[in-house]
């Protein structure tokens, strides 16, 4: 007990320097993404998101979407399973993306090879609020 | 005594500090890595550059110019709901076998006023926009 009440003092210190730099780097990170100083830096669920369209993971678009009704998610299920197959990922690449507020663009190029053998290359743009993907273009 | 004790708050306030920022950096994680390889990047073509000035200046007469009648309308539903572009970044280029996807976010406001951004890429090929997303 003796212990502890001379430990307390230090640990306060501790939580107070912890919290104030917590606060400190959230803060700026995001401003400096806001501002792309730095660049901006990929979201891991917009990355997330990418591979659960690809290889027709319908879980993983459902928990990266806004909540929708059950109808929704079903078409979503059959989709990815009309999609199983028929394509081939070849590669992904990120080509950048712009923050504001809450609001974040992710855009990618895709490439792919249907099951004729011919290849495809397309973009694919994301739209998140708050982690959730709302459009896709 | 004093002194010392000076020094070993300062040291226990630095680890906090340390602490702190990385519970920060574990708050946003990585991207998972991807299971297929990436392309590499090129630089901004020309074409999409001068597409997105006319964006930028809303020079509407140049954009007719510039670009038919069906890819201005894929233009239209690129930028929605924007209707004043105040920016238009462009974030990356990469190309595959004669075609360049140029990447831009667009950031302005809409009907309503409100501030948003929206992502618009050109394909280009043999410089000339040949596509719009």
């Amino acid at each position: 007990m003796e212990v502890l009440r001379a430990l307390r003092p230090w640990a306060i210190v501790f939580v107070l320097g912890a919290l104030l730099s917590f606060v400190v780097t959230a803060l700026s990170s995001g401003l400096a993404e806001e501002k792309a100083l730095f660049g901006v830096r990929e979201s891991a669920a917009a990355r997330q998101y990418m591979i659960g369209l690809l290889q027709s993971e319908p879980e993983s678009l459902i928990a990266l979407s806004p909540k929708t009704d059950v109808v929704n998610r079903a078409m979503q299920f059959a989709q990815a399973q009309e999609a199983q197959g028929q394509t081939t990922p070849v590669s992904l690449t990120y080509l950048g993306g712009r923050t504001a507020g809450s609001l974040a663009v992710h855009v990618y190029a895709i490439e792919i090879r249907a099951g004729t053998g011919q290849r495809q290359f397309f973009p694919l743009a994301l739209t998140l609020v708050r982690g959730k993907v709302v459009r896709r273009e | 005594m004093n002194k010392v004790k000076a020094l070993l708050g300062s040291v226990v306030f630095a680890g906090g500090v340390v602490a702190g920022a990385l519970g920060a950096q574990l708050v946003s994680p990585p991207p998972p890595a991807s299971p297929w390889r990436a392309l590499p990047t090129v630089e901004e073509p020309a074409a999409g550059a001068s597409v997105a000035s006319l964006l930028v200046l809303d020079d509407a007469k140049g954009l007719a110019r510039a670009l038919d009648t069906q890819l201005l309308q894929r233009l239209a539903t690129a930028i929605e709901p924007l209707v004043d572009i105040d920016e238009l970044t462009f974030t990356g280029a990469t190309e595959r076998q004669g075609d360049i996807l140029s990447a831009y976010v667009a950031g302005g406001r809409s009907q309503s006023g409100e501030k948003l951004i929206a992502g618009v890429v050109f394909r280009v090929r043999d410089g000339k926009v040949v596509g719009v997303n």
